[in-house]
């Protein structure tokens, strides 16, 4: 885990889940809020001003680009794809969050019996 | 409602129009089939504060124009696109209409009969001559010193005399003919002639400070003690040369 990559974490939800549809193929901007409302199995739903807000700010931080996949002719919509360094970013939340799961498993893990 | 959307949405920042708003036109209709438009409306209001408010602003799709540099020579890059974001500009205005109406309230708190500091009234100087007047002239103290310079401002022996024998307590007198000695007084009119009353200063009920300034440019304190009594006597004049004050008079 580099410096660079660790500048941008932690993640927030809605990067995390907008980074997470996208690691699967390139996608749109309905389709990453559909599949966003999958993932969390419809308890976390993103409107468009929320999505196209953090699609900016990760367009410009280099983690998303604009698919150079022609979208459909005659469609306007845009097709997103992570990029290398969005990919490490991911993987590199996802190691955090896996870190932290580990560690909240062991506090709440219930403490054995003592033996008499 | 669509339309109300259409419109909330272009309220957004134009770079941000450009590249997502059909996206989000298009998501829009996709997404209300689903009976979200409240939902939708929300964000759309939510996403305009956001942009607004917190997102640094984005400059529009023209690049900016650099020059290049000759050898050894400065570059400078021209931003005459870049401006600073409008929350920035919206909150700038407030904070200085905050602050201005806070300088004019102390302006005008100053001239009541409360002790503030004289600089106050430095405040005031910046606003003109309308505040000159801002200490009511029913006051004692601000009756007398318009009085003083009513009769000061005439130039003429008589009407000084006159303001002396009504109004001043145990005025020197010639010794024989008992006139008031106001020979300082028209030795200062003829020296710098009339005064104008710019602004004045009351810290306390029976002290008052007036700041004129003379044809010639240079501002003067009269400073005016009266009696509290029922007539109010002038019980002491002084006039100050201010610019004497801090450096030694001219010969």
């Amino acid at each position: 885990m580099d410096d660079n990559t660790l500048n941008f974490l932690p993640l927030s939800p809605a990067t995390l889940h907008i980074l997470l549809a996208l690691a699967g193929e390139e996608m749109h901007g309905y389709g990453i809020m559909q599949e966003v409302e999958r993932q969390s199995i419809g308890h976390y739903k993103l409107g468009p001003g929320t999505l196209y807000d953090n699609l900016q700010k990760l367009l410009d931080q280099g983690l998303i680009a604009e698919s150079s996949r022609a979208a459909e002719p005659e469609s306007r919509r845009r097709y997103y794809r992570l990029t290398a360094l969005g990919r490490k970013v991911l993987s590199a939340d996802m190691q955090r969050l896996e870190a932290l799961v580990r560690e909240a498993r062991s506090k709440v893990r219930s403490p054995k019996p003592r033996r008499a | 409602m669509r339309t109300l959307y259409c419109y909330l949405l272009r309220w957004h920042p134009q770079p941000f129009r450009d590249r997502f708003e059909a996206e989000m036109l298009l998501i829009y209709d996709d997404a209300s089939k689903g009976g979200r438009k409240a939902w939708l409306l929300a964000d759309v209001l939510l996403s305009l504060f956001r942009q607004w408010a917190l997102r640094p602003r984005r400059r529009s799709n023209t690049p900016d124009r650099a020059t290049i540099a000759p050898a050894g020579g400065p570059a400078f890059i021209i931003i005459e696109n870049g401006r600073p974001r409008t929350a920035a500009l919206f909150f700038g205005g407030l904070v200085s209409l905050v602050m201005f109406s806070a300088v004019l309230t102390t302006s005008y708190i100053g001239t009541g009969a409360s002790s503030l500091p004289f600089g106050i009234v430095g405040i005031r100087w910046s606003f003109g001559w309308e505040l000159a007047d801002s200490i009511p002239l029913e006051t004692p103290a601000r009756q007398r010193l318009n009085q003083w310079l009513d009769a000061y401002n005439t130039g003429d022996v008589r009407a000084m005399q006159r303001f002396a024998s009504q109004y001043v307590a145990n005025f020197p007198r010639h010794p024989g003919t008992n006139e008031p000695n106001v020979h300082a007084w028209t030795n200062l009119f003829q020296r710098y002639g009339p005064l104008k009353l710019h602004t004045t200063h009351q810290t306390q009920n029976d002290r008052i400070i007036g700041v004129a300034r003379a044809n010639n440019g240079d501002w003067w304190w009269i400073r005016l003690h009266i009696s509290t009594d029922e007539s109010y006597p002038v019980l002491a004049v002084a006039a100050e040369n201010l610019a004497h004050a801090v450096t030694p008079p001219r010969e």
